[in-house]
């Protein structure tokens, strides 16, 4: 089973699942919470704005990687 | 037309039913939650999973030449071994879509293909080795990783939102859940109508229309399959988005989010390195992931438990109904009418079952969560 198997190729699979599921949550909620930060907050809120935008930008980034990766399957 | 080129043509029509059957089955993978938590309305969300598994199909081939290469010996198996594979994946998907049950509509295919090439020819026709590291080994694995990182994903959104009111909280979440539920339609065309393509390709095969040693699928045979399981996710499959964004666990938007980009990084990981995994195990597991995650949120076990043992069963017994219709298309002797007397048998229990269902439907309405449930009036649902 160990040649059938390429454990390597699931390992692969099992990294990239993990690591990419839990950032782009943890990017997307740290995202949202700057966002409503920013409607609660009475002063200058642009880092918090700015904090959001950068989130947006990393998850739409991820997107295109999910996109990249669906045309070049291996 | 010889005999051949009419069972060849009865394959593709067996072929596009399943992949029709692939899609209403499998809607419920991108769409379930995002309909549940009100995301999107329903009809507006089978449309863009329609569009998404459409345009899927159209992006690669690499799953198609595993199933055409990878499970059973593609110089071995004749189209009515096919047609056989086909009838019994067929038949599997209408008992569990009847059931509610969100079962693999690729274990059934394959399972099928199995079942139909060991009763005509023996184990000798199955690549096992192919079986075990493209199929089992990764449906094992799948559904769990999905589920654990889906659980993670979901623990931490909450962490994160938990000094705010929902109903602001789950806003910027309804948005995202759409778009991580776009990436699994998409996915799920790239993955599943390829499934169809490569059956297709393999009695094309099998007939000499194609040649075994060049690989290529024919573009015909891709816009045919796209159509069909566009079609077929339109149709919407209610009985079993009703399970999965209802009976599973209660779903709310970040919770549905985590489960649906969890999803779609575990099936886009996956069918990167050409594995036929199965959307409906890696989605089941990531919703169910998600509500062990959820602060206050329940998991229904006992419905977890009768789509589990669904799936365990799916390979088995689409193998066994696909062996049965290779004997009976066997009884009727080596030509075309065997597999013409089990198409007009499987139109006439189609028709039955569809009278069926119309009397005791699913309306897209029963789906969506209860009214004391849902976000704030201000939070108008995606869309509309």
């Amino acid at each position: 089973m160990a040649t059938i198997v390429d454990w390597g190729a699931l390992l692969q699979v099992i990294w990239i699942s993990a690591a990419a599921g839990i950032s782009i949550a943890l990017v997307l909620g740290v995202g949202i919470v700057a966002s409503l930060r920013a409607q609660d907050h009475k002063g200058n809120v642009l880092a918090l704005n700015a904090v959001t935008v950068v989130a947006v930008a990393l998850v739409a980034g991820a997107i295109a990687v999910g996109l990249y990766f669906i045309a070049h399957k291996s | 037309m010889d005999t051949g080129d009419v069972i060849v043509v009865l394959v593709v029509v067996a072929a596009l039913t399943f992949d029709f059957t692939n899609g209403f089955h499998d809607t419920a993978n991108a769409m379930a939650t995002t309909i549940a938590t009100g995301a999107l309305k329903p009809k507006i969300a089978v449309g863009i999973a329609a569009i998404l598994n459409f345009a899927g199909a159209f992006i690669s081939i690499t799953v198609a030449a595993t199933v055409a290469k990878g499970i059973v010996d593609a110089g071995a198996v004749t189209p009515t071994i096919i047609f056989a594979g086909l009838i019994g994946a067929i038949t599997w998907n209408l008992i569990t879509w009847w059931f509610g049950v969100p079962s693999s509509s690729s274990h059934a295919l394959i399972g099928g293909m199995i079942g139909s090439a060991i009763a005509a020819i023996g184990t000798s026709a199955v690549e096992w080795d192919g079986v075990l590291s493209k199929v089992i080994v990764p449906a094992l694995i799948a559904p769990v990783l999905a589920g654990l990182v889906a659980l993670g994903a979901t623990v931490i959104v909450y962490r994160l939102i938990r000094n705010f009111a929902r109903e602001r909280a789950e806003r910027g979440f309804r948005w995202a859940q759409v778009a991580s539920s776009s990436m699994v339609a998409l996915a799920h065309g790239t993955n599943d109508a390829q499934k169809t393509m490569g059956v297709i390709s393999l009695a094309l095969i099998a007939n000499g229309n194609l040649s075994s040693t060049n690989f290529s699928v024919p573009d015909w045979v891709v816009f045919s399959c796209a159509a069909a399981i566009a079609l077929g996710t339109y149709t919407g499959g209610w009985r079993i988005i009703k399970t999965l964004g209802t009976k599973v666990t209660e779903v709310r938007p970040p919770q549905g989010f985590s489960s649906e980009e969890v999803a779609a990084t575990v099936i886009l990981a996956s069918s990167h390195f050409g594995y036929p995994l199965s959307t409906t195990h890696v989605v089941s597991g990531a919703v169910a992931g998600s509500g062990v995650g959820r602060p206050g949120a329940a998991v229904d076990w006992a419905i977890a438990r009768r789509i589990v043992t669904g799936w365990v069963l799916t390979l088995p017994a689409a193998g066994v109904m696909a062996a049965i219709v290779y004997e009976i298309t066997d009884l009727l002797g080596d030509g075309w009418v065997g597999p013409a007397a089990v198409t007009i048998i499987l139109a006439i229990v189609c028709f039955f079952l569809w009278r069926a269902n119309h009397a005791a439907k699913v309306e897209p309405e029963e789906i969506v969560v209860p009214p004391a449930e849902q976000p704030a009036p201000e939070l108008e649902p995606v869309g509309v």
